[in-house]
C-alpha cells in the first residue's frame, strides 16, 4: 500500500509537489499566527503571570490586569488579619513618558512593588538584579523597549516625567501589553506617577502553608466590600477573555485559520483530484483486477498522508525558523506540545478532507470502463 | 480424462442501459457457458454486445435480469468487496490497451494483483518476477510501461493476467496491431494455457483467430446469433 502510494506520487511529481506546498503554507500561515497570538495573549496577562502572589485584590470593578483602577491603601493592613494570608503587598500601576538618554521619549507603565517581598519581579533580567530597584531612582528596562540605544548597561540615566531615574536592571522579553514596562518600588511608583500615598492598583497576597488560595479568596470576598479577590489563574483567565473579547484579536486570528484550512484544503483537494482523474484509467483497472473500493481509497488516503508528513514536516522547520528570528525582534512565545498536536491535526484535516473529492470520484469508477 | 468444468455461466442474463429517456439493451437474454480447457472466441461487429458479454462473465458489470455464475457463485448477491475477491481468485484480465498501470514498473504490475491476494511484498515480487521470466522480460522489470514496446506491454499484461493462476482468462482484442509472427506466437500461448486447464475467452474483430478457436460464439445486436465448435 505504502509502496503503490509512493509509487503513485512519485509518477506525478509536479502535482505532488503543488499538494505538500499547499499543505505547507496553510500550516506554515496556521502557526504564523496561532504563535503571534500566544504571544499578544501572554503580554496580557504577563504582569499576573509572572507574579508570586497567590491572589491578586482589585477594586471590584476591575477585570483586566491591565487596567486595576485604585484600592485604598488600608486594605492592605485589613487583609493581613484574615485567616491564611502571609503576606499582603501593595503593587501600583502608573503611567508616565520616559526620555532616554539619546532623546527619544516613549510612554512607559511604571509598575511599583514592594521590597523586599518582591511579589511581582522583574523578570528575564539579563543584567543587575531585581535589588538594582532598590537604588535611588532605579528601575527596569526591557532591552526590546528601548532599541533606540545602541548599547544599554546597568546604571544608564533617564529621566521619568522629568524625574533623574536610573536604569538598574535589564530585562529581555519581559515586555508589556499596553507599552513599556518599567518596574520599580511601589514610592518611586507613587511619586513618578503621581499616585496618591493612600491609593494602590492591586493588592497582591500570598497565602499560609495549609491554606488554599481559593478559599482565602472567598473569605476575602465573603469580608470585604469594594474589592473583590482573584486567585492568580482565574485572574490571567479573566484578563485574557476581557481583551480578547474587546481588542477583536481571537476573533481576527480565528478568522486568518479557518481561511488558511480552506484555502490549504482546497489547493490540495483540486491537486489530489487533478491527479486521480488523469490517472482514472490505472484506478479502474486496479478495481477489475480485484481491488475493492477500499483498496483504491486507502492508496489514495495513503498517499495524501504521505504529503501530510512532508508538508508538516517542512512546515515545522520553517515555524521553529519562524519563531527563532522574530524572537530577535522581542517577539518571543514558545510552541508548545499542543500547539504543534494542534498544527499535526490541522494538518490531517487539510490532507485527509483534501482527499475527499478524489476518493469519491475514484470510487465512482466502474471497473468495466477498462473495456471501452 | 476428467470433463470439462463449467467455470463461468450465463443464464438469461441481460444488460440494459438507460441514459435519461433512452434505454439501449447492449446484451438480450443470453445464455452459455464457458468450460475449462477451451478456447471460446467472441466475435462480432462494433457494438454488437462483445464487450458487455465479457464485463458480464468478467464480474464487472452486474445484469440486469437474469444470473451470472462464476465458478457457481451467483454474482448479483455479492456486493463490491465480495465481487473484487471473485475476480481476483478467479479471473484474469487482458486488456486491448494492456491497460498496465502507469506508476508502475513492469514488476510491480504484475506483483500487484498477488499483493492483493494478501501476499507480502517480497513474495509477490519474488512470484511476480517468475511470471516476467518466463515471458523474457525479466531484464525490463524495472520500466514503467511508458519505457516498453507494444509487444513487450503485452506480455507483461499476460504476465499480470496470469500471476494469480486464475481458471478464467479474459482476452479484450489481444492480437490488435500484431503482425502475424507475435499474433501467432500469443495465441498459441493462450491455446496452450486452456490446454492446461484454464478457459480462456478472446474477444476479437480479427477472423485470422479462428484458427485458435475451440468454439467460436458470434454476437450481433446483443444477441448470440451464431456458436460452431
Amino acid at each position: 500500500m505504502f509502496r503503490q502510494a509512493l509509487q503513485f506520487i512519485n509518477y506525478d511529481k509536479p502535482k505532488a509537489f503543488g499538494a505538500t506546498l499547499g499543505v505547507l503554507v496553510a500550516i506554515f500561515l496556521i502557526g504564523q499566527q496561532a504563535g503571534i497570538f500566544i504571544f499578544l495573549t501572554s503580554l496580557m496577562t504577563t504582569l499576573v503571570d509572572n507574579s508570586k502572589a497567590d491572589i491578586w485584590v482589585t477594586n471590584d470593578k476591575a477585570r483586566d490586569a491591565n487596567r486595576l483602577g485604585t484600592i485604598d491603601m488600608r486594605y492592605a493592613q485589613e487583609l493581613k488579619s484574615v485567616p491564611g494570608v502571609n503576606m499582603a503587598s501593595p503593587l501600583v500601576l502608573a503611567g508616565a513618558n520616559a526620555k532616554l538618554r539619546n532623546g527619544e521619549q516613549l510612554p512607559v507603565q511604571l509598575v511599583g512593588v514592594e521590597a523586599p517581598e518582591f511579589l511581582l519581579e522583574p523578570w528575564r533580567v539579563v543584567k543587575g538584579s531585581k535589588y538594582g530597584l532598590l537604588d535611588n531612582g532605579g528601575v527596569s528596562v526591557d532591552v526590546f523597549d528601548i532599541s533606540s540605544m545602541d548599547s544599554l548597561v546597568a546604571g544608564e540615566p533617564l529621566e521619568i516625567n522629568g524625574e533623574r531615574s536610573y536604569i538598574k536592571t535589564i530585562t529581555r522579553g519581559a515586555r508589556g501589553f499596553g507599552g513599556t514596562l518599567m518596574v520599580t518600588t511601589v514610592n518611586r511608583a507613587r511619586t513618578l506617577g503621581q499616585v496618591p500615598s493612600n491609593k494602590a492598583s492591586a493588592i497582591l497576597l500570598t497565602v499560609k502553608d495549609g491554606f488554599s488560595a481559593d478559599s482565602v479568596a472567598a473569605a476575602v470576598n465573603r469580608s470585604f466590600f469594594g474589592i473583590r479577590a482573584w486567585e492568580r489563574e482565574a485572574f490571567s483567565r479573566q484578563t485574557r477573555e476581557e481583551n480578547l473579547s474587546n481588542s477583536g484579536i481571537g476573533t481576527s486570528t480565528f478568522t486568518l485559520i479557518i481561511f488558511a484550512i480552506i484555502s490549504g484544503m482546497v489547493i490540495i483537494g483540486l491537486t489530489l483530484y487533478s491527479a486521480a482523474i488523469e490517472r482514472l484509467n490505472d484506478y479502474a483497472t486496479m478495481k477489475a483486477i480485484g481491488a475493492s473500493n477500499g483498496y483504491v481509497t486507502r492508496i489514495i488516503l495513503t498517499q495524501a498522508l504521505l504529503i501530510a508528513t512532508v508538508g508538516f514536516a517542512l512546515a515545522a522547520l520553517l515555524l521553529v525558523g519562524f519563531r527563532k528570528g522574530i524572537a530577535n525582534a522581542g517577539v518571543i512565545f514558545e510552541y508548545g506540545w499542543m500547539l504543534w498536536a494542534g498544527l499535526l491535526l490541522a494538518t490531517l484535516l487539510l490532507s485527509l478532507g483534501g482527499a475527499l473529492l478524489a476518493i469519491f470520484r475514484i470510487r465512482k469508477v466502474e471497473p468495466a470502463s477498462v473495456f471501452r | 480424462m476428467p470433463e470439462p468444468e463449467v467455470l463461468a455461466r450465463l443464464e438469461e442474463a441481460k444488460k440494459v442501459y438507460r441514459t435519461g429517456d433512452t434505454t439501449i439493451t447492449a446484451l438480450d437474454a443470453t445464455t452459455m457457458d464457458i468450460r475449462s480447457e477451451e478456447l471460446v472466441l467472441i466475435e462480432g461487429p462494433s457494438g454488437s454486445g462483445k464487450t458487455t458479454l465479457i464485463s458480464l462473465i468478467g464480474c464487472v458489470i452486474y445484469p440486469t435480469d437474469g444470473k451470472v455464475f462464476v465458478r457457481g457463485v451467483h454474482t448479483s448477491g455479492l456486493n463490491d468487496r465480495e465481487l473484487s475477491k471473485l475476480r481476483l481468485d478467479n479471473i484474469g484480465f487482458v486488456f486491448q490497451n494492456f491497460n498496465l498501470i502507469a506508476p508502475f514498473s513492469a514488476l510491480d504490475n504484475v506483483a500487484f494483483p498477488l499483493r492483493l491476494m494478501g501476499k507480502s511484498g517480497r513474495e509477490a515480487r519474488r512470484e511476480a518476477l517468475a511470471q516476467l521470466e518466463k515471458l523474457g522480460l525479466a531484464g525490463r522489470r524495472q520500466n514503467r510501461p511508458r519505457e516498453l514496446s507494444g509487444g513487450q506491454k503485452q506480455r507483461v499484461a499476460i504476465a499480470r493476467a496470469l500471476a494469480t493462476n486464475p481458471r478464467i482468462l479474459l482476452c479484450d482484442e489481444p492480437t490488435a496491431s500484431l503482425d502475424h509472427a507475435s499474433l501467432d506466437k500469443i495465441m498459441s500461448e493462450l491455446r496452450n494455457l486452456s490446454r492446461e486447464g484454464k478457459a480462456v475467452v478472446v474477444v476479437t474483430h480479427d477472423p485470422r483467430l479462428e484458427e485458435y478457436a475451440d468454439r467460436i460464439v458470434r454476437v450481433e445486436d446483443g444477441k448470440i446469433v451464431d456458436e460452431k465448435t
